[in-house]
């Protein structure tokens, strides 16, 4: 279920990752396509709750939340980005997808060593994105139940969505390749 | 240098060629070699993180550094248009967001240095500046674990 042509591939630049990239207050993230199993349209997105779509179950919450920081006040155009990685699901609120980006693994760059605590193993590194960066998120930390968060059982009231209301990034934005090229 | 003897005399025998900025209206300093620069401040990016006053990234062009927020260690707020000061710590440079005021360079002789009233690893000396006391501070191991009082 996850985006179609996701996976790592090997270009002419080399090998590249395909990530999807939203903002969520202040941070620019990067979701690996791989992790991203459906986009949820802006009428999606307020729902409360968790949702269910391909009889999986999404618990949702705001990535600000899982982030530790506020959403943007009055975000125009939040979606729910549901993911998915060994088996574990979650949905996320985030307020705004910025693109599907192709970018060469050489531009990939761990975070600085300056960064010495658990957000190592938060963020797999980051790379230039636009006119700033974009923080490239583990899949496996990102739908990891939060500490002290609580259970993430499905409850038994999700909220069904149908299969067309919740298609994958590929098929409603389209790619960017970020620089692919830029690598000598 | 001599045998047995510290470096912190083999430093102090020189005159020390500082740096003197501000932040929050406060004078600070650091020795000018600690220094990679002095650029506009170009606007953080936020980064979710449980590191101590490192919480930032600013990108300058296609180089990216890691922000210290020298102004939160010390409860402070930068004053004015930020500029950016390039701090070479041990691990890499680093951004620090400094007051609009540009830094001054100073060269201050050993002799007017001295140890500040309260110990601080992050500060190597202190220096009296127009009658002001200005610490100096320890770029090169600032607020890292390997910090020592030298």
């Amino acid at each position: 279920m996850s985006l179609r042509g996701q996976t790592k591939s090997v270009a002419g630049a080399g090998a590249t990752e395909r990530m999807l990239v939203v903002t969520s207050g202040p941070v620019n993230l990067a979701i690996s396509a791989t992790a991203v199993e459906g986009i949820l349209p802006p009428e999606e997105a307020g729902a409360k709750g968790p949702v269910m779509v391909r009889e999986i179950t999404y618990p949702v919450t705001n990535l600000a939340q899982k982030l530790g920081h506020s959403s943007a006040a009055g975000a125009t155009d939040p979606r729910i980005i549901l993911c998915g990685s060994r088996g574990a699901h979650r949905g996320f609120r985030v307020d705004q997808v910025l693109g599907l980006t192709e970018v060469a693994i050489s531009l990939l760059s761990p975070l600085p060593p300056h960064f010495t605590g658990e957000e190592r193993r938060w963020f797999k590194g980051y790379f230039l994105y636009h006119e700033g960066v974009a923080l490239w998120a583990d899949s496996d930390w990102l739908v990891a139940p939060d500490p002290g968060g609580g259970s993430l059982e499905p409850p038994a009231d999700a909220a069904r969505i149908t299969v067309e209301h919740a298609k994958p990034a590929g098929e409603i934005i389209e790619l960017e390749v970020v620089d692919a090229e830029r690598t000598k | 240098m001599l045998k047995g003897q510290s470096k912190q005399v083999g430093e102090r025998a020189a005159n020390w060629s500082l740096m003197v900025f501000s932040i929050g209206g406060r004078m600070l300093a650091a020795r000018t070699e600690d220094v990679g620069g002095i650029l506009p401040w170009a606007g953080s990016m936020a980064v979710p993180s449980r590191t101590p006053y490192v919480h930032a990234l600013v990108r300058n062009g296609e180089a990216v550094l890691p922000v210290f927020d020298l102004a939160e260690m010390l409860q402070l707020h930068v004053q004015g248009a930020p500029m950016c000061l390039v701090a070479k710590r041990q691990d890499g440079p680093m951004a620090i967001c400094i007051d609009e005021a540009m830094p001054k360079l100073v060269t201050v002789e050993s002799t007017a240095l001295y140890p500040p009233v309260q110990p601080d690893p992050n500060i190597l000396w202190q220096c009296q500046l127009d009658g002001v006391a200005v610490p100096i501070y320890a770029f090169s191991h600032l607020a890292t674990p390997t910090v020592t009082t030298s």
